[in-house]
This record gives C-alpha cells, sequence and structure tokens, in this order.
C-alpha cells in the first residue's frame, strides 16, 4: 500500500499530540488531587489548632469555677470567666464552621459543646452560690464540673486523635498522589524517549538514508559508475524517487552509450575518409577497413570483404580478418544469390542473421554459434562492387543505427574501390588513349591524303583516260607510218601509266588493305570504347546514362574500326559539353522503316525496308550544330573546334568507315539543346 | 554480222568521244555516247543497247543511281552494265570479285585492248 510522506509525518504529529494530551490531562489531575489533598491538611491542622485551643480553654474554665470557692471572690472573675467562655464558643463556632470530613467529627463536637455549656451552667451555679466554702451542694457541684471538664477535655483529645489520624490519611494519599505524579513523568519521559528513538528512526529510514543513498549514487554515477543502481524499497514518494532516479540512469547510459557509438562511428568514418586519400593499393584499404570495422560496437573481430572482379556475379574475398584457412577457402568464391553474402549482393540490400539458419549455405566443420552483417557495396551508378562481411555475437539485436553506419562504410569503400579502379586502369588506359589518339591522328591524316587522293584521282584519271583512248587511236591510225611517230605515241603511252602509276600509290594512302570484319556484339565494342576516354568523361564532368538492350544480334564489323567510329563520336560530344552534362548512349535492334538514302530497293542501297539492324543512338546535352552546318558536318577538313583541336576529318573518316561496313550514320540536332548521332549497322 | 550497241555514259564528252571513236574504228560496235547522266535511261529505252558503259561519279544521278533505274524496266533490266571508275584500281576490283552492286566494273584510265576483252567478256553472258 503506498503511503504518502505527509501522511506518515502527519501520523507522527498526531501521535505525538494525543501524546502530549495525555501527559497534560494526567498532570492537570494530579495536580488538582494535591491541591485539595493540600487544602484538607491545612483545614485539618487549622482544626488541630482549634481543638487544642479549646482544650486548653476547657481547662480554663474548669480552672475559675474552682476559684470561684474561695472566699473573697469579686465580681471582675465572673467578667473574667465569661470572656473565657465567649473565647470556647467562639472557638466552637469556628470548628463547627470548618467542613468536616466525616459524620464521627460533627456528633464529637456537638458533644463537647454540649459538655462545655453543662461546665458553663456548672460555673454558674457554683458561682451563684454565696459561702460555698464548706457547703455541701457547692461541693457536689464543684466535684459534678471536674467530672464534665474531663470529659469535654477527653472528648476533645479523641477529636483531636481522630483529626489527627485523618491528617495522616490524607498525608499518606497526598504523598501516594505525588509518587504517582513522578511515575506519570517517568513514563512519559520514558514514551517521548521511545517516541523520539522511534521518529528517528522512522525519519532515517524513510527520508534520510534512502536521499543519502540517492546522493550517494548520483556522486557514484557522476564518477562514471554507469552501472550504479538506486535501491529503495519504499512505497511513498522517495521510493518514486528511486524509481525516476533509475529510469533517468538508463536514459542517461543509453544516451551516453549512444554518443560514444556515434563517437566511435566518427572516429571510424574518419579512419575510412583517411585512407581513401592515401596511396596505397586497393587490397591493403581493404584489410585497414576491416581491421577498423571489426572491433566496431559488439562485432566480433572477425570478418571479410568480398569484391566482384572480372567475373560477374561472383564475389571473390579480397581481405580477412581472423578468419580460418578453411573459411578463406570455401568463401573464397561466392556466386549472387549463394550464402548470405551472395544475397546480399543479389538483393543489393543489408542481410542481418543473429543465429546461423538455413541462409548460411557455406557452413563447415566445427562451425561456432554467430550472426552475420553482409552489407552490399553499390557505386553510384548502381553497379554491385562487393560485399562486407561481419560477424557477430550470437543473438545480437540489430538496429536502424547499426545499417545505417553500415551503409555510409560501404559508400566510402565503394569510393575508394571505384576510385582505385579507375586509378587502376587509368594510367593503361592513358597509354591505350595516347596509342589510339596517334592512331586516330595518323588514320585522320590517312584519310586527308585519301580524300585528296581520290579527288586527284577522279580529276587526273578521266584525262589520262582520254588520252590513252587517244593514243590508242592514233596508234591504230598511224601503224605503219613513220617509226618516230609510233615511238612518240609509245613515250606518251608510258607517261600516261606513269602518272596513273603516281596516282595509285597516292590511293594506297587512303585504302586500309581490308576489313577485319567478324561477329561482334556491339554493347562490347560500346563498352570498350567507353573505357578508352572514361577519363574525359569525368574530367569534363559528363554523366554516362546507358540504356543498352541486352542479347542484341551480331554485328559484322572490323571491332577495331567500330571502336575508332565511337571514340571519335564520343570525343565530339565531350567537345561540345563544356560545362559537363549527360551522355545518353543506346543501342537496340529494329526494323528499317521509312525510306531515305541508302535505304530502299535500289541496287546501290545498303539497307532493304524491313530489314533487321541493330542501331546505336548517341546523343548528347552540348551547344549542338547551327542548322546550317549539319550538312557539312560529314565533309573533310570541316571543323567548328579550332585548328588546335581538330583535323576535321574525325567524322569524315567516320562515315568512310561506316561505308566501307555498308553502314550509315545520321545526324540530327537542336542548337543550344544537343545533338543524336544515329549509327545504324547490319547484323550478321 | 550484226554490229554490237554499246552505249556509254560519262560526263567527260571527250573520253566518250575517243572511246566510241576506238571502238566503231573496229567495224565490231556501234556506239551510243551520253553524258547527262539524267537523260540515260531515255537514252538507253531509245537504243537498246547489247552492252552500257557506265560511269560512277557524275554530277546529278551517279552511275549507282542509273543502274538502279535501269533495272525498273522489263526491256533494259537483263542489259549488261560495266561500270566504269577513275577511283578504283584494278587490284581492287579482286578484292571485291569484280562486281559493284552486282555489276563488273572497269578502272580508268584503260586501253582500248582491255576494254574491248571486257566488253566482249560480259556480251557473251
Amino acid at each position: 500500500m503506498r503511503i504518502k510522506i505527509e501522511t506518515k509525518i502527519g501520523g507522527v504529529l498526531l501521535i505525538f499530540f494525543i501524546e502530549l494530551i495525555i501527559f497534560t490531562y494526567s498532570v492537570y489531575v494530579i495536580d488538582k488531587r494535591h491541591d485539595q489533598d493540600h487544602f484538607k491538611l491545612h483545614k485539618s491542622a487549622e482544626k488541630m489548632q482549634l481543638v487544642r485551643s479549646l482544650q486548653i480553654g476547657l481547662a480554663q474554665v474548669a480552672m475559675p469555677a474552682n476559684d470561684f470557692l474561695i472566699p473573697g471572690r469579686s465580681s471582675d472573675e465572673l467578667g473574667k470567666f465569661k470572656i473565657l467562655c465567649g473565647k470556647i464558643e467562639d472557638l466552637i463556632k469556628k470548628i463547627m464552621d470548618i467542613e468536616f470530613n466525616h459524620v464521627e467529627e460533627g456528633q464529637l463536637i456537638k458533644h463537647i459543646e454540649k459538655k462545655y455549656i453543662e461546665l458553663k451552667n456548672t460555673a454558674l451555679q457554683i458561682f451563684s452560690l454565696s459561702d460555698a466554702i464548706g457547703n455541701i451542694e457547692a461541693g457536689k457541684l464543684t466535684e459534678k464540673m471536674d467530672t464534665i471538664a474531663d470529659n469535654a477535655i477527653r472528648d476533645a483529645e479523641n477529636f483531636s486523635q481522630f483529626v489527627r489520624s485523618e491528617n495522616l490519611q490524607i498525608q499518606a494519599k497526598s504523598d501516594m498522589i505525588k509518587t504517582l505524579f513522578s511515575l506519570v513523568v517517568l513514563i512519559c519521559v520514558l514514551v517521548n524517549i521511545v517516541f523520539i528513538l522511534g521518529l528517528w528512526f522512522f525519519f532515517k529510514r524513510t527520508i534520510s538514508s534512502p536521499i543519502i543513498h540517492l546522493r550517494d549514487t548520483a556522486l557514484e554515477i557522476a564518477h562514471g559508475d554507469m552501472e550504479k543502481r538506486v535501491d529503495i524499497k519504499l512505497n511513498d514518494e522517495i521510493g518514486e524517487l528511486g524509481t525516476v532516479f533509475n529510469y533517468m540512469i538508463d536514459a542517461l547510459r543509453a544516451s551516453k552509450k549512444d554518443i560514444y557509438q556515434n563517437y566511435q562511428i566518427q572516429g571510424i568514418l574518419n579512419k575510412l575518409l583517411k585512407i581513401s586519400l592515401e596511396n596505397i593499393p586497393l587490397e591493403e584499404v581493404l584489410k585497414k577497413a576491416l581491421v577498423y570495422l571489426t572491433p566496431w560496437s559488439k562485432v566480433m573481430p572477425k570478418g571479410g570483404i568480398f569484391l566482384v572482379e572480372d567475373k560477374p556475379g561472383v564475389l571473390v574475398l579480397k581481405a580477412q580478418q581472423e578468419l580460418s584457412p578453411e573459411i578463406q577457402t570455401i568463401c573464397a568464391s561466392v556466386p549472387f544469390g549463394r550464402c548470405l553474402c551472395g544475397k546480399a549482393a543479389l538483393s543489393g540490400e543489408i542481410v542481418f542473421s543473429d543465429h546461423i539458419d538455413e541462409r548460411h549455405e557455406n557452413q563447415y566443420k566445427g562451425i561456432t554459434p554467430h550472426g552475420h552483417y553482409c552489407v552490399p557495396i553499390i557505386s553510384m551508378d548502381k553497379e554491385m562492387l562487393g560485399v562486407i562481411n561481419l560477424y557477430l555475437d550470437e543473438g545480437h539485436q540489430a538496429n536502424d543505427k547499426e545499417k545505417e553506419f553500415l551503409h555510409a562504410v560501404a559508400n566510402i569503400l565503394a569510393g575508394i574501390i571505384e576510385r582505385k579502379k579507375v586509378e587502376d586502369n587509368l594510367k593503361a588506359a592513358y597509354y591505350k588513349l595516347k596509342e589510339a589518339q596517334d592512331q586516330l591522328i595518323q588514320a585522320e591524316k590517312l584519310n586527308a591524303v585519301g580524300q585528296l587522293a581520290s579527288g586527284v584521282a577522279h580529276e587526273v584519271r578521266n584525262p589520262l583516260a582520254i588520252i590513252l583512248q587517244g593514243v590508242d587511236y592514233l596508234e591504230k591510225k598511224y601503224s605503219s607510218s613513220d617509226k618516230n611517230v609510233l615511238e612518240t605515241l609509245s613515250l606518251i603511252k608510258d607517261s600516261i601509266v606513269r602518272a596513273d602509276a603516281i596516282i595509285r600509290t597516292l590511293l594506297d594512302f587512303s585504302r586500309v588493305a581490308k576489313l577485319d570484319v567478324g561477329p561482334e556484339d556491339i554493347n562490347t565494342i560500346l563498352e570498350n570504347s567507353l573505357v578508352m576516354i572514361q577519363y574525359r568523361f569525368k574530367l569534363e564532368n559528363v554523366k554516362i546514362i546507358k540504356d543498352m538492350k541486352s542479347d542484341l544480334p551480331k554485328i559484322s564489323v572490323d571491332k577495331r574500326k567500330m571502336e575508332q567510329v565511337f571514340v571519335n563520336i564520343f570525343l565530339n560530344a565531350v567537345q561540345a559539353m563544356h560545362k559537363g552534362g549527360e551522355l545518353f548512349i543506346r543501342s537496340y535492334s529494329k526494323e528499317m522503316d521509312k525510306p531515305r538514302e541508302k535505304v530502299g530497293k535500289r541496287e546501290g542501297d545498303y539497307f532493304r525496308l524491313g530489314e533487321r539492324v541493330v542501331v546505336v543512338e548517341i546523343e548528347d546535352t552540348g551547344i549542338g550544330i547551327p542548322k546550317e552546318q549539319i550538312g557539312k558536318v560529314f565533309d573533310p577538313f570541316f571543323t567548328t573546334k579550332g585548328p588546335q583541336q581538330g583535323t576535321g576529318l574525325g567524322l569524315s573518316v567516320t562515315r568512310n568507315i561506316l561505308h566501307m561496313h555498308r553502314g550509315l550514320i545520321e545526324i540530327e540536332s537542336q542548337e543550344n539543346k544537343g545533338t543524336k548521332v544515329i549509327i545504324i549497322l547490319r547484323i550478321v | 554480222m550484226e554490229k554490237k550497241k554499246i552505249l556509254i555514259i560519262d560526263d567527260e564528252e571527250n573520253f566518250t568521244k575517243m572511246v566510241k571513236l576506238n571502238l566503231e574504228e573496229r567495224g565490231e560496235y556501234v556506239v551510243k555516247t551520253e553524258n547527262n547522266s539524267n537523260n540515260a535511261f531515255a537514252a538507253a529505252k531509245e537504243f537498246k543497247p547489247d552492252l552500257i558503259l557506265l560511269d560512277i561519279i557524275m554530277p546529278g544521278m551517279d552511275g549507282g543511281d542509273v543502274a538502279s533505274e535501269l533495272k525498273t524496266d522489263k526491256t533494259l533490266k537483263d542489259i549488261p552494265v560495266v561500270f566504269l571508275t577513275a577511283i578504283i584500281k584494278e587490284n581492287e576490283i579482286d578484292s571485291q570479285d569484280g562486281f559493284i552492286g552486282g555489276h563488273p566494273f572497269i578502272a580508268k584510265p584503260i586501253s582500248v585492248e582491255e576494254l574491248i576483252k571486257c566488253i566482249e567478256k560480259n556480251i557473251a553472258k
């Protein structure tokens, strides 16, 4: 039952008040009795005094009476006698005025009064007798008077003794009351001592001790002992205070733990960010990340990091902490979907288990109870890069905060992995690119010569053809004439052959001997081309958005030539996006629909209507091409880039390569919005 | 023996003139020249040649266009066409099996003898 402190204090005060009333009342009663006894004693003493005076008075009355017999008495004697009688009567009256405690007292005093009156009358009789001496009557009266006086004095003595005994009784009673009073005081003192001790104990137990306990606990907690708890088993406000205090400590401890965890988390993230800036190999980065990560919170200091390498859909263990050689062998390579890590990689979500369940497919001999966090590492482009695997104590409680933290770690690792991959590939890509660019420049140069050669060939070989035909005619006409004429014609013919040979050599510059055509996958070619100039996209802040359909039919092309085509187009796109932008790359298959140049039923057409083709669209968000220039972009030496950036042959070469493959290139562009290049290729 | 009718379509007027002169000199051919490719179809329709020598690079319709147009006509579609070109060499003819769009072709400049050899080969077909 809950009793409030105020009720308890109220109860204590009530008891104290009752005790005070009892004590006061007792004292009052005893004191009153004492006063009464005192009064009685006083009266009794007064009575004793009066009785003694009365005894003396009575004796005195008897004596003058005797003197009456003596001759020569004077009338003065009577007067003195009467005064004496007046005194005695006065005393009797006074005694009778005092309240009697007993009936006997009244009877005795009445009896004394009666004797006195008899004595007085006898004395007066004697006095009235003259010549009493020798008078028999007088002698008899004197004897009677003595007897009466003796009786009266004896009665007075009896009365006195009676009063004395009564006095003693009162005295005894008074003493008893005094004792009783002392006893009451003593009991009161004892009761008060007990009460005060009880009160002290009560307050110590219910108020003082709990508060001191609270204070001490608070001090211990303040000094860092967060395990301390207040132990108050009271069912009152202080008990409640203790409960609230414990609740507060729990909250404080949770909050402190929270702060500590946050501090730890921050520390780990900082360390990860720091190693992300260090120039160390990726595997070392992963190893360090595990060292930082595994002691975190209640997590067991064990784990591994998997990466997706050359083989898609397979996780490869790249770094581990405290894993046994057996586990390292079993988990060296984990396909997506298998075991907890594979499931995390497949779903792209954190996989948590607080014990070994049926999802934990990779089991081994002597496996001890544990749980796992498997955290997928996903790139910005939503590519699955790998999985972080952490061991947990069995029964570990997962929470959103932990998951959030692990996501952050995975994101940092994703950044590091991607950057390292780029870095590792950058050198190779740089050299590859440089080579490709050199080749491109060379090809452009050759193509320029080729373009020139073609033009020269057409313009020169036609006249040569006419001259040759003319010389042939003249030879025939003048076959039998002058030897010199024939020799001259022969010289001309030789010169024509020589001139033609020079043109053929020129044409050789532009002609690639043969296309190395084979069945190829367009998406692979696109990816390879992208890799070559990936650094340019990053540099120019160009975001690549791919929409490449899988399972496209194979195309019949020269892989290297096609890569040259796409690199050319990508470079043009990047250069058109000075302030960054988006590059959409789409590949799909379709049937040729509307008839246009090179599409239709004509002899020289590359494609028939309804023919299935592979289409690549490369669309940028760059500056676009002015309407009046669209028609010129494929012309050799046409450029908008300035002399330092391009030869003006890129698109010309591109179109030539495509035409060599009997493929098409089309351009759609809107100024300040972007350009779309559409490439149509024939399938195997 | 009836002379074979050769139609030569080339924007180079002097070349057509010389080829006509050389072929007719042999006495076995009747040669008609056409220097405007846009009139090629009409010329063929009217002349009904046994073989057409067709230049590829011409202003207006090019050789390919003309060949395609000829294919559209019942009476002309079976006439053998030999392309003439100044920008392809003989060794490249082999690499393309000597055909452009299903037609044989010869590179300029060409001697009369070689021209006649080619004409005879394709007419016989």
